[in-house]
């Protein structure tokens, strides 16, 4: 059986002197990969690419793009969608970088764009703020059919639970900063894992 | 004279300190402290620590108190918080502390950062203070008071039920009977009346060895309830005045028991929302682990507290009428929930005001036959 395969990585940037820790996350889809339909991801065909930002408890968030490769494919800029709170480029995806936000007033923030697929998709996303529980806020990135069937979800919360980042958060930032210098491709984990939702 | 001073008391319960004495034959009894202006000395007012806590030695042979850690104290009646750490023996049956004035601050005091360790398990008290000598003492407001733990009971809305357990009582309070005040009720209208009240005094397992709750138990009679409510009141021990009780009420009517609240037993992790920007379906995951050491019996609900105006949940189960508050929606998690376990649910809900974020507050529900 074709194994689902994206490929994620995760790099936490702490420091103990700022306000509100970060968090990286990077996703990559490859042609060929299985999407949840069973079908592929296929060089050419038309996919609408969505960006949310979701307030939870206390809805004061960031989720900064960048780094976003279409792989070669291109994307239609009179296709964007996006809310105010949304800081993008005329051209979206192919400017390569955007930012979402929430706040208490305005706790939802996305953006769409159609494009058409290239052999790869890909982008890195900085997530800030600070979790107060009971509900975090969530960034996801989902991937659309033209007709409208959910082909691709990945959910990321943002739970960094203080200003000052535990021991295992420096862990994670050496082994992440480590993975960066040494790696020359990125770590492959299976998409049919659970949701990342890195915690100490 | 300039004249400042300052205190802060903190009591914090529920700590597992490590023993330094041998507890076998020792246990705490009660947990409250209070501060009161002292008797005029030279140079002005001082404050007097007046703590309901003590200990009691229950066993057969004296047990002798030593200092134990390095900047933990340990303090007895009438002595002067900078001098500690004199040998003290309690001899079977003695109960130093119960209510009696343990410290003064004197003239020649001077209080630096301390703290004690006056319980095993239920209490530490630090006193993180500074003063100097000849300040009229400013008051603090007494911190103190009967410690109740309202009994997870549901009355039916008609009818009495004999020897309601009303309250759990932490601490030798003597005798809480002397007063039961009606405060009110909320949420409802009936009659109420309550009888025949019974005070459990604490005791003591050696086995455990633990220290287990005294209780409060009534008659109580109810009728005419219509919806549910809590009624409050209030129990006063030897002058004490007590937290306000409330005892659920619930709305009752065939006759079956509702499901408790477990949530105290459990872990609720809410992950974030996401929205399908096609069905406009808003999704949530929730998972839910019994930390406690027993069993959740099934059904096993989660319940949502409060949920904002802004958000409607759909595909839910039903909606709380007997286990209160009414009116909160819940979905099933289950039959059950072993000690360790985990269940998950993904709630789904609409939401209109997208802008506004979706916010609740869960419960846990176990067993009944009415929710």
């Amino acid at each position: 059986m074709n194994r689902i395969v994206i490929r994620i990585w995760i790099l936490f940037l702490a420091a103990a002197s700022l306000a509100s820790a970060s968090t990286i996350f990077s996703v990559a889809l490859t042609a060929g990969d299985t999407l949840l339909d069973g079908n592929p991801f296929t060089l050419g065909d038309s996919y609408l690419v969505v960006f949310q930002l979701t307030g939870g408890t206390t809805s004061a968030s960031t989720a900064s793009l960048y780094s976003i490769g279409l792989g070669g494919g291109s994307a239609d800029p009179l296709s964007i969608v996006q809310s105010n709170n949304v800081m993008s480029l005329p051209n979206g995806l192919s400017d390569g970088a955007l930012t979402l936000e929430v706040t208490p007033s305005d706790s939802y923030s996305f953006f769409y764009q159609q494009y058409s697929a290239g052999t790869d998709f890909g982008f890195t996303v900085m997530l800030s703020g600070i979790y107060s529980p009971p509900t975090p806020d969530s960034f996801t990135f989902q991937l659309y059919s033209d007709g409208g069937i959910v082909l691709y979800e990945q959910n990321f919360n943002v739970t960094s639970p203080s200003d000052v980042p535990e021991p295992c958060t420096w862990l994670l930032t050496g082994a992440g900063c480590l993975a960066l210098m040494t790696a020359g491709s990125i770590h492959r984990t299976s998409l049919d894992e659970p949701a990342l939702s890195p915690t100490c | 004279m300039k004249t400042s001073f300052c205190f802060a008391v903190t009591v914090i319960f529920g700590m597992t300190l490590a023993p330094p004495i041998a507890w076998g034959q020792v246990f705490p009894v009660a947990h409250c402290i209070e501060i009161k202006p002292g008797p005029p000395v030279p140079g002005g007012l001082y404050p007097i620590f007046i703590a309901h806590f003590g200990y009691t030695n229950v066993g057969a042979t004296p047990v002798t108190i030593i200092r134990g850690i390095a900047g933990r104290n340990y303090f007895d009646a009438g002595q002067v918080i900078s001098v500690t750490t004199q040998p003290r023996d309690f001899l079977p049956g003695h109960h130093p502390f119960t209510a009696a004035t343990v410290a003064n601050v004197l003239a020649t005091s001077q209080i630096t950062a301390v703290s004690w360790i006056l319980s095993k398990n239920f209490a530490s008290l630090s006193m993180p203070a500074e003063g100097t000598l000849g300040t009229p003492l400013a008051v603090t407001t007494p911190f103190c008071s009967l410690k109740v733990i309202p009994a997870a009971q549901f009355l039916s809305t008609t009818g009495t039920a004999l020897a309601q357990p009303i309250a759990g009582v932490r601490g030798d309070f003597g005798n809480p009977t002397a007063v039961v005040t009606p405060i009110g009720v909320m949420g409802g209208s009936g009659g109420i009346s309550i009888s025949n009240l019974v005070y459990t005094p604490s005791t003591y397992s050696a086995s455990q060895p633990s220290y287990i709750p005294g209780k409060i138990t009534a008659d109580i009679a109810v009728s005419g309830w219509a919806t549910p409510a809590q009624f409050v009141f209030q129990i006063k021990a030897d002058g004490i005045p007590a937290e306000l009780v409330s005892v659920p009420i619930s709305y009752n009517p065939t006759g079956g028991n509702c499901a408790s609240n477990v949530t105290a037993q459990t872990i609720a992790t809410l992950g974030g929302f996401s929205q399908n920007i096609v069905t406009r379906v808003w999704s949530q995951t929730v998972r839910v682990q019994n930390s406690g050491a027993s069993p959740i019996a099934g059904p096993v609900l989660l319940a949502l507290d409060n949920l904002s105006a802004n958000a409607t949940l759909t595909g839910g189960n039903g909606v709380t009428n007997c286990a209160i508050p009414a009116g909160a929606p819940y979905v099933s998690l289950g039959s059950g929930l072993a000690p360790g376990q985990t269940a998950a649910v993904t709630l789904t809900f609409t939401n209109p005001q997208m802008g506004q974020a979706i916010t609740y507050t869960p419960r846990i529900l176990s067993g009944g036959t009415q929710q």
